[in-house]
């Protein structure tokens, strides 16, 4: 940038304690106009408290926030609001019951309420940042994916300077993601400043003009872009180089057959075979999310298939869901008590609360859930304990099948690497692992086998990032064709 | 979690209840003012007719008996995530069978063994349309009350009515079928209901607590697929949950009837059904603060009858309806709504808390 405007927000020696706990200390960060700034760091760095000040929820104690080099006071939303702050939040703030346009129309409070001026006001809006969503969809009906696109939709609505994202692809599928990058590219060109929290390295790297890495509340790594590299970032991030990104797994003397599949159909995928066996890891990947977790929930037996033949091997299965806070744990519960639903777990039908502890207390430990006690209710865990209680509960039988999807949507790099380590570690002792995955790092780095799934259907492909990336572009090239009338 | 700030957050989580406790305190003086009592008066005969002596005793217990009863099923249903607004009506039905199968037997036993399976009936068919058909329990369980209630008013008026036929109410229980009294007070209205309301209540917490279909149902009530990929047929259990919340309420009518009334009329429940609900809330579904607060909305009601005599002040004694009122706003503002919020459940709602023995 030639000329040097004052940044349209900038935090200057930011500090916020809650209790005795300091969140955040003398923390500098500049948004400027026309750039993206990545924003790193592990749970419970101070990235969510920096959001929560920018977006007027918190009021800092020490440091002062400045608009256009002004010190500002962003004493509520409000205030945020007219500075064209927006946010998208990693966890939806959407109305389920309402459609599409009224939700928008919510982010924006029109004067008039008139639903047919608000889908078209919608059609229009969705349209101008390349979005393909149904105005007239409710909520509540939409699949995860449309769900995400849609609050990035509300807060472009509300972000005409500042535009805060936390985490924005977690849940997306890879191509989603590459879609929101190139908006964000086309953003960013017209001079809004972007902050961008992310887990992904690789992103930070590729799509930032700065990256600030946060641990413990302090300013780890302030880079501009070209000068950081995967691995000073992942020291900063963790004050040590971890082995983020193991060699993918050896290819083995196949075992016993535990899944077979013959012309499977489901409400959304087939007619797929599928056959997996013991001590092999085998790998759906793809953009569609919610055909691989249909395709799980009918392996595991949740959902029935809509015809064709399937055998699964009797006995213990591990069902490991990617929707942690609907299917994975009862969030009520006791962290004990959610490890003691599974099956076998008690020789009678009823319980002590020693005996409740006795069963608990090791798999916990095994699988190093860090809680007060294991007493403390499931809902207040952070998302990586919560998988860990999780795991915990599936894996602590050591059972021959495991099931996966998206086991690690959500999760930071060290609990995504511990998840990865179980799940290997479970294929390495003989188990077999069917993982439906939208994460191409993740399939990659646990796969024997993969399979990309396309419009419900498997397509086997080498487990490396450019035979994917061929076989997408085939298929999509194919599908496109196809959708064109014949080649 | 460091030890300041646990003791930070201790102190606050007390604050807050006092302050509100304080401020129902001063608004039941204010609603005292209004009817023309001095507060500190009217507290005393409040406090005097629910506790005062033996009789002010029984007359406490004697609500409280049906009341915990039906508490005790609204909180099981509850806990599992059903709601179950229905206690009213499971309790008439329950004490209408009473009254036929203790006419009928002679014995006390078959009374409350018929009402306690003609309160599970009413409940079990809103609960089979619940998990087989998708009609949600709350409006289910809430109509039938009105289909109980009138059922009532037919049979005391037809195929139950007393012989004479002249009143509509039921024909008087044999003294072979009253249920077996306790010693106290003089009024001789408590009856083995009592003890086994306190058994029946403890149960259903150890069983939500201490067993693995309590822990499932528990589970379910937040995450239906997480118990079916535990392989637990989390709908029979829900229907069978529903039946038990259901019989827990025909026992009261039924405990009731062979216990107090010795025959049914209209004015078997009074609203006992719904004073349940808000007396299960009242306790954030905890299984040991449902006796209490089931004691507590008895005395409300024993202490203003006992205040409408002293003070000769008819209709007063619907002032502890409003008494319970204040207390679940009360209840509602110290936990920033958290016992009334079914859906996310902050913790109250799906179970509570699970605390180390």
């Amino acid at each position: 940038m030639s000329e040097r405007a004052p940044p349209p927000l900038a935090f200057v020696g930011i500090g916020k304690r809650f209790g005795e706990r300091r969140a955040l200390d003398g923390v500098d960060l500049e948004l400027r106009a026309g750039e993206l700034h990545a924003l790193l760091g592990e749970n419970g760095a101070g990235k969510t408290t920096l959001v929560r000040l920018a977006l007027g929820l918190l009021e800092p104690d020490e440091g002062e926030i400045r608009s256009d080099g002004v010190a500002t006071k962003i004493a509520s939303p409000a205030v945020a609001r007219a500075l064209g702050i927006g946010m998208v939040h990693q966890h939806f703030a959407l109305a389920e019951g309402l459609t599409v346009a009224e939700n928008l129309a919510l982010a924006e409070a029109p004067r008039a309420w008139r639903k047919r001026s608000f889908e078209a006001a919608a059609r229009q809006q969705l349209l101008r940042h390349g979005l393909d969503l149904d105005p007239a969809a409710r909520v509540g009906d939409l699949p995860i994916g449309l769900r995400q696109r849609l609050e990035i939709a509300k807060a472009l609505a509300q972000a005409r300077r500042v535009l805060l994202l936390d985490e924005p692809t977690a849940l997306l599928t890879p191509s989603e993601a590459e879609a929101l990058f190139a908006e964000l590219e086309q953003l960013r060109a017209r001079g809004l400043a972007i902050l961008l929290i992310t887990h992904r390295l690789e992103d930070a790297l590729r799509l930032a003009d700065r990256i600030t890495v946060l641990r413990e509340g302090r300013v780890a790594l302030a880079a501009e872009r070209g000068t950081a590299s995967a691995a000073s970032l992942a020291r900063a991030l963790f004050g040590g180089a971890p082995d983020v990104s193991a060699p993918p797994l050896p290819p083995r003397a196949a075992g016993a057959l535990r899944i077979a599949a013959r012309r499977l159909v489901g409400e959304r995928f087939g007619p797929l075979d599928l056959e997996v066996r013991g001590g092999e890891a085998v790998v759906l990947t793809g953009v569609e999310a919610e055909r691989q977790a249909e395709l799980l929930e009918v392996v595991a037996g949740l959902a029935p298939p809509r015809s064709g033949d399937l055998e699964v091997a009797p006995g213990a299965r591990a069902f490991i869901s990617g929707d942690r806070q609907r299917h994975g744990l009862a969030l009520p519960l006791s962290i004990a008590e959610n490890v003691a639903l599974a099956p076998a777990t008690f020789a009678r039908p009823w319980f002590t609360s020693r005996e409740l502890l006795a069963a608990a207390a090791p798999r916990l430990a095994r699988f190093d859930v860090r809680a007060t006690s294991p007493w403390q209710a499931a809902a207040e865990l952070s998302g990586g304990n919560q998988q860990r209680v999780v795991l915990a509960r599936e894996l602590a039988g050591d059972p021959p099948l495991l099931l996966a999807e998206n086991p690690t949507r959500g999760l930071d790099l060290q609990a995504t690497a511990f998840v990865h380590a179980q799940l290997r570690a479970a294929v390495a002792n003989g188990a077999a692992l069917l993982l439906a995955t939208s994460d191409l790092d993740e399939a990659l780095a646990l796969a024997t086998r993969l399979f990309v799934l396309f419009r419900g259907a498997l397509h086997p492909c080498a487990p490396r990032r450019e035979a994917v990336a061929e076989k997408f572009a085939a298929l999509a090239a194919g599908a496109a064709r196809g959708a064109r009338g014949g080649p | 979690m460091t030890p300041r700030s646990t003791s930070r957050t201790a102190s606050r989580a007390l604050l807050r209840p006092l302050l509100v406790a304080l401020g129902a305190l001063a608004l039941t003086a204010a609603l005292f003012a209004l009817q023309g009592l001095a507060p500190a008066r009217a507290a005393e005969l409040l406090v005097r007719g629910a506790f005062g002596d033996a009789d002010a005793w029984s007359a406490t217990l004697r609500l409280a008996t049906p009341l915990l009863l039906c508490t005790a099923g609204v909180a099981l249903a509850f806990r599992c995530g059903l709601w179950n607004i229905g206690a009213e009506g499971q309790l008439l039905v329950g004490g209408l069978a009473a009254a036929w199968a203790g006419s009928a037997s002679g014995h006390w036993l078959p009374a409350l063994l018929a009402g306690a399976l003609a309160g599970g009936a009413w409940a079990a068919l809103p609960a089979w349309l619940k998990v087989r058909r998708g009609v949600p329990e709350v409006l289910s369980t809430l109509l039938l009350n009105g289909v109980a209630l009138e059922l009532l008013r037919w049979l005391v008026t037809g195929p139950l009515q007393e012989p004479t036929g002249q009143f509509p109410q039921s024909a008087p229980l044999p003294e072979s079928a009253w249920l077996p009294q306790l010693p106290l007070g003089r009024t001789g209205a408590l009856h083995l209901g009592l003890p086994l309301a306190l058994l029946l209540t403890a149960a259903c917490g150890l069983f939500l607590a201490r067993t693995r279909a309590g822990l499932l149902l528990r589970a379910g009530a937040t995450a239906p697929l997480l118990t079916k990929a535990c392989r637990f047929p989390l709908a029979r259990a829900q229907l069978l949950c529903f039946a038990a919340a259901g019989a827990l309420a025909g026992l009261a009518g039924a405990g009731a009837v062979a216990g107090v009334a010795r025959t049914v009329d209209r004015s078997l429940s009074q609203g006992l059904g719904y004073a349940a609900v808000a007396a299960a809330l009242l306790a954030g579904l905890r299984s040991a603060w449902l006796a209490p607060a089931a004691l507590l909305f008895a005395a409300l009601q024993s202490g203003t009858a006992a205040l409408q005599w002293a003070e000769n002040l008819p209709g007063i004694d619907r002032f502890g309806l409003v008494l319970q009122g204040v207390a679940i706003i009360a209840v509602v503002v110290a936990t920033r709504g958290r016992a009334l919020r079914g859906g996310t459940l902050g913790g109250r709602l799906g179970g509570e808390r699970s605390a180390p023995p």
